[in-house]
């Protein structure tokens, strides 16, 4: 029996099957989930299952229209301007160990990273990427090796050139990229991944040499200085967004789609919890029991 | 590959560094001594310590900061640090951070006056860095003694007598949290208040502020102290003339500095915009 | 190496991974479970710890090869810093295997503390620093009146800076509060929907690592 068919229609099941659970689980005070986690744990469930739903709808042949992020589009304008001027690219991915909380920004980096490499080869400019983190040292040489060998530019690609390890420590990562901006004279310089205090000092060294820079952190503190200081900017989960639509895959693009759903049912949740605060009912207080 | 540095002639960014060397360096040479407000914020920390603390509770304090955050980090940890000795408290130090031990000692060399007349290991102890981020987090709030055997000078804990009755989450009436990254909060908040009710005190940068403010208005956390100015605001409460203090005036000059500058780069900026622009000339 | 130790072990490893600790946060089986988990989450922590310091290594050598290869290309303006670079590895790093030799912890080694302290430190300290530098000159660049939402951010910003300084309190003593209510509702009400938008879309990340879609994080395609 092909149960790839009747997959959308398992996960529903399973869905509400775990919805039953957590209601049940809540209202006879079954100790099966833990106090305080029914309501993530629901929001996950709806995330999960509508994500999945997308992905199956693209798969398919239904696909999900995705609205277009300026700064990803901006991304090849710059590597053009940059080879038109006979200047290099720079990318830079951020600093410290992947093992944190940070890690999904150093996933979406590397997906702009793979998108960012194809159009080097595309275009035939030099890419020179730095890292601070030295776990994803093997997989940026195996980005690159492969966007300039699938591209037809193998003749470009040097693994000392091209990837260069830094550092995992903050200021000296910094100025390290800041140096390296500088002295390559890069004429795109693309920032996508965790960055903390150094998102400014990268966005300056871009603009004392008039370069084209595009920028994208899920660091909330430092979107404010990447938005003013980028000719275009990921903000927050726009990088997540980036990272699926470089791959150019339309079940991992419609996966997007499920983040309009969270989006959709936040405001659902602000709305009711505004229209109920004037009765004296804080729906905030309900959500975390 | 083109690498020509493109030398920029003295600009207007030289300009403006070279007036903000001087606008920093000459108020920290010649404090003026501006007077600084204190904001709700801070008198609510201090409050909070001063009337609600019991004298004599036991305190962790995890200093997660390195070298270039310490300007901003540790005048806060040493006013904090100063209050809470006034109140006899017990203060556990520890680091979450690699640099722990180092930003430990030199705390205790820039300000030897808040250690003066207490004892090591009755008064307070330095257990040293602890490996492992939240999870240590959390096995700390298990047990002490289960997580480290020795504090950061190789003594047995059981030897240091003043943790003979501290060992977990629950002996601590305060934890004070000085970070200079976003994450170590939320370990925090999860390991300690939200499982143990431990109330807990935030000292962050004031570029995180924003981040962590959702945890105060939740009564996660206690109150915060963000960056130079509340550590000003609380040395001025606990009246010790810090680093804190010290660099209000710079930055008071500093930020007025900013201001003309934006004012000026607004009026060219209109102003080259309301020019007529050039008629342009037919060609017949 | 055959594409299922390639491309598919990771993926099972990495879905497995995600699929149990999401399942052991929510879900409460009994003490002994939750205490396994615990554990095991701690283990986990510990060899991230062992595999970033064997990476750590890794990125070492990486260090060396580059600003070797520098040197032997006599890249004149990079040489003097490779030579600083390579000097100051070495000597870090036998500092560290002394200490560990020793017995003592790396960081309380007498030559490491010192160098950390009175090289490392202030050169950290004042890359930190170079911020008010380019914050000024960012400042001076953006912050102008284009349009009316950039008004709105020209005057928000100028409030918020005068109610950090002390000049601000000598002009009118409303721009601490003014700053204050700026800085806990509408900066708070605008970051929040980001950070929620930031927690969908590592959710959809996670989603996407469990059922293979993301794969750019194992490098070569085939």
């Amino acid at each position: 029996m092909d149960f790839g068919k009747y997959k959308t229609w398992i996960a529903l099941v399973i869905f509400i099957l775990l919805l039953i659970l957590a209601a049940v689980s809540y209202q006879w005070e079954l100790k099966v989930i833990f106090s305080g986690r029914y309501v993530p744990f629901v929001l996950l469930l709806v995330l999960s299952f509508a994500g999945y739903y997308f992905i199956s709808r693209a798969t398919e042949g239904k696909p999900i229209p995705v609205r277009k992020i300026a700064a990803f589009d901006a991304i090849e304008e710059g590597i053009a301007r940059a080879v038109e001027m006979g200047r290099t690219v720079h990318f830079t991915l951020g600093y410290g160990p992947i093992s944190t909380v940070n890690a999904p920004q150093y996933l979406a980096g590397l997906g702009v990273l793979s998108h960012v490499a194809k159009l080097c080869a595309k275009y035939g400019a030099q890419l020179v990427s730095t890292l601070g983190v030295p776990e994803l040292i093997a997989a940026e040489e195996e980005i690159i090796r492969d966007a300039y060998y699938s591209g037809g530019k193998p003749e470009l690609y040097n693994v000392t050139y091209n990837v260069r390890y830094l550092t995992d420590q903050q200021f000296a990562y910094a100025s390290a990229v800041q140096a390296t901006i500088q002295r390559e004279n890069a004429g795109a310089n693309i920032v996508v991944g965790p960055f903390w205090a150094e998102s400014l000092i990268f966005m300056e060294a871009g603009a004392a040499i008039d370069s084209f820079q595009v920028a994208g952190t899920a660091r909330e503190t430092q979107i404010p200085f990447f938005v003013l200081a980028a000719d275009y900017a990921f903000i927050g989960e726009e990088i997540f967004a980036a990272g699926a639509m470089a791959s150019g895959d339309v079940e991992t693009l419609a996966s997007i789609r499920g983040q309009d759903i969270g989006k959709l049912v936040s405001w659902i949740l602000i709305v009711v919890g505004l229209i109920l605060l004037p009765i004296g009912v804080k729906l905030a207080e309900y959500l975390v029991k | 590959m083109a690498k020509e540095e493109k030398r920029r002639p003295f600009g207007m960014a030289q300009v403006i560094y070279t007036l903000l060397i001087i606008s920093i360096v000459i108020p920290l040479l010649n404090p003026v001594g501006l007077p600084i407000g204190i904001s709700q914020t801070t008198k609510d920390v201090y409050n909070y310590i001063e009337n609600t603390l019991p004298a004599g509770s036991p305190v962790l304090i995890d200093l997660y900061y390195e070298m270039a955050a310490r300007a901003e980090l540790e005048p806060q940890a040493a006013a904090v640090v100063k209050h809470l000795f006034e109140k006899n408290c017990k203060l556990v130090f520890v680091s979450t951070i690699t640099y722990g031990p180092i930003v430990f000692e030199l705390l205790k060399s820039t300000a030897p006056d808040l250690f003066e007349g207490k004892q090591y290991g009755t008064d307070y102890v330095f257990l040293g860095y602890i490996a492992g981020n939240e999870p240590a987090v959390a096995s700390l709030a298990q047990s002490i003694r289960g997580t480290i055997a020795v504090d950061n000078y190789g003594t047995p804990i059981a030897n240091l007598t003043m943790m003979a009755n501290i060992d977990k989450a629950e002996d601590f009436k305060l934890v004070f949290i000085v970070s200079s990254g976003t994450d170590t909060f939320g370990w925090y908040v999860r390991q300690w208040y939200t499982t143990h009710n431990v109330p807990l005190l935030f000292g962050a940068l004031s570029v995180i502020g924003p981040s962590i403010k959702p945890y105060v208005d939740a009564k996660q956390a206690i109150g915060m102290l963000t960056g130079q100015r509340s550590a000003a605001e609380y040395e001025t409460l606990v009246g010790r003339k810090g680093l804190g203090l010290a660099s209000m005036d710079a930055q008071s000059f500093a930020h007025a500095l900013i201001l003309v500058f934006i004012i000026i780069g607004n009026i060219l900026f209109l102003a080259t915009r309301s020019k007529p622009k050039p008629k342009e000339v037919k060609k017949k | 190496m055959s594409v299922v130790v390639r491309r598919n072990l990771p993926q099972i490893i990495v879905a497995l991974i995600i699929v149990l600790m999401v399942l052991f946060y929510f879900f409460y089986i009994n003490a002994d479970v939750s205490k396994t988990f615990t554990t095991a989450d701690k283990a986990l922590s510990d060899w991230a710890i062992v595999i970033t310091a064997i990476a750590a290594i890794v990125g070492g050598i990486d260090i060396l090869r580059y600003h070797v290869n520098q040197i032997r290309k006599r890249e004149m303006r990079q040489i003097i810093f490779s030579c600083i670079v390579i000097v100051m590895e070495i000597i870090m790093v036998l500092l560290a295997c002394y200490a560990l030799s020793s017995g003592i912890a790396i960081t309380t080694q007498p030559n490491f503390a010192w160098l950390y302290t009175y090289l490392y430190a202030p050169a950290d300290a004042a890359m930190y620093s170079i911020l008010v530098f380019y914050i000024a000159s960012a400042s001076y660049r953006t912050f102008r009146a284009r349009n009316p939402p950039a008004i709105l951010l020209l005057i928000v910003a100028i409030i918020v800076m005068l109610g950090n300084t002390s000049l601000g309190a000598m002009i009118w003593e409303g721009f601490l509060p003014l700053r204050d209510w700026i800085y806990n509702v509408p900066n708070t009400a605008a970051f929040r929907p980001i950070t929620m938008g930031i927690g969908f879309g590592l959710i959809m990340l996670g989603l996407r690592l469990i059922v293979g879609k993301e794969t750019t994080w194992m490098g070569r395609r085939e």
